[in-house]
């Protein structure tokens, strides 16, 4: 029973922690756009800027969304044909556009 | 997963929207947190019965007292923080003299937090910082999808009518809780002078305040949110959706939002009489609320499969020529 004086505050303290952790990491922006940290590793241009999650968008923010978007057409059902068209543009990582493709 | 989703951040955002959406994200965040911490300290209150031993009951209580004090220490910063915009839009409604959907909701936030903070200091009597935490936590969910599909609608035409659709929706819903707020208010005055009258008058309080938990305007304020934005991520999801069927949805989104609404008045008719004989244990009022917001999000998520599901063998089509090419 005495434990608890120490277990509660100790327990307190971890979820203070977490929660000043977690609200750092939303309002820093981190949580803005997940699906683009997953689409970045398609970019051929490594040094790039990471527009859209952290900066006002611009001109370049609005091409690079709409280069970005251009191999994953906007419908859902993400049609199977559109795996060798957009693995021929892209050439190298054909199979990891194709897996990302099939989910759908 | 398609590659546009309800949560997928318009290019054309801009900074203070974006900035908004992020202060959201962090209310949202906090408020889960807290609850699903509020919810396991609550435990050993839901498990004491007084069949339990002298001793067992001695030692239970003085944890359950401990895990009061660290409910409280943890439900502050959802009340302050996170409930922020309730308590504002709240104001703001009474400022204008009208009761909206605001004005319910923070009534029963407050009924449920301060007299539990007043018996966490005493050192007695029921809490419910459960109910009010999670209150919170399903409320700031429905706000935060209907703000992602409020930013996203700036992107066809399709939401464009859905969202036209918002604000009669939202007024009807608004007078709804006005007149919803003056029942329940007439009912729990209605009971404590019973209660005080009639020989009860030590337990008035907590009858009052688990009739006004118990009505849970949070599945009603949910209501309206969740179906716009059920909508909006189906109509998000399938970007070639004919007029017809948009239409289709917009009527199947207003019927779902008022069967909602319906719903959660009948679920407070029903349980208002058992409140009102002091029947109500904090932990039936916390399963309540449970049990009522899942069933509204639940409608919603079945009004979007409903939509999703009714063109998804179409969408291909189109496509299936050019495989040969």
């Amino acid at each position: 029973m005495p434990i608890l004086y120490l277990l509660l505050p100790l327990s307190l303290l971890i979820v203070l922690a977490i929660g000043v952790s977690l609200c750092w990491a939303v309002l820093s922006g981190q949580y803005d756009a997940v699906d683009e940290e997953g689409r970045a590793i398609f970019q051929d241009e490594d040094d790039a800027p990471m527009p859209l999650a952290y900066a006002e968008p611009g001109a370049a923010t609005i091409a690079m969304e709409a280069a970005l978007n251009r191999p994953y057409p906007n419908s859902p059902s993400c049609p199977v044909t559109s795996v060798s068209k957009s693995s021929s543009r892209n050439g190298r990582i054909a199979s990891a556009t194709g897996c990302n493709c099939l989910e759908t | 997963m398609s590659t546009r989703s309800l949560f997928s951040l318009p290019a054309s955002l801009s900074l203070a929207a974006r900035r908004r959406r992020r202060h959201a994200l962090a209310r949202l965040a906090v408020a889960w947190l807290a609850m699903m911490q509020v919810m396991m300290l609550a435990w050993p209150g839901y498990l004491r019965h007084s069949g339990m031993g002298v001793q067992v009951l001695e030692t239970l209580d003085a944890a359950i007292v401990l895990m009061n004090w660290a409910s409280l220490a943890l439900t502050v910063p959802v009340m302050l923080y996170s409930a922020w915009p309730i308590w504002r839009g709240a104001a703001a409604s009474l400022r204008r003299g009208r009761v909206g959907m605001e004005v319910p909701v923070a009534l029963g936030m407050l009924a449920a937090f301060a007299p539990s903070a007043v018996a966490t200091w005493a050192g007695h009597g029921p809490v419910y910082f459960d109910s009010a935490t999670m209150f919170a936590a399903f409320l700031l969910t429905a706000r935060y999808l209907a703000l992602c599909a409020r930013q996203s609608a700036q992107a066809g035409s399709a939401q464009a009518w859905i969202e036209a659709r918002r604000a009669p929706l939202g007024g009807w819903a608004d007078r709804f809780a006005g007149r919803f707020t003056a029942v329940q208010l007439g009912l729990a005055l209605g009971a404590a002078v019973v209660w005080e009258t009639g020989g009860g008058a030590g337990d008035t309080l907590s009858v009052v305040v688990a009739m006004l938990v118990i009505s849970c305007p949070c599945a009603m304020a949910m209501a309206v949110p969740t179906a716009l934005a059920a909508a909006h991520a189906a109509v998000i999801g399938r970007p070639d959706m004919p007029g017809a069927e948009v239409r289709t949805l917009a009527a199947a989104m207003e019927r779902t939002a008022r069967a909602c609404l319906y719903g959660s008045l009948a679920w407070h008719l029903l349980l208002t009489p058992l409140a009102a004989l002091g029947w109500v244990a904090p932990q039936v009022a916390a399963i309540t609320m449970l049990a009522s917001s899942l069933a509204v999000a639940s409608a919603a998520w079945a009004l979007h499969r409903r939509a999703v599901r009714g063109g998804a063998p179409l969408a291909p089509a189109p496509t299936v020529p050019s495989a040969g090419a």
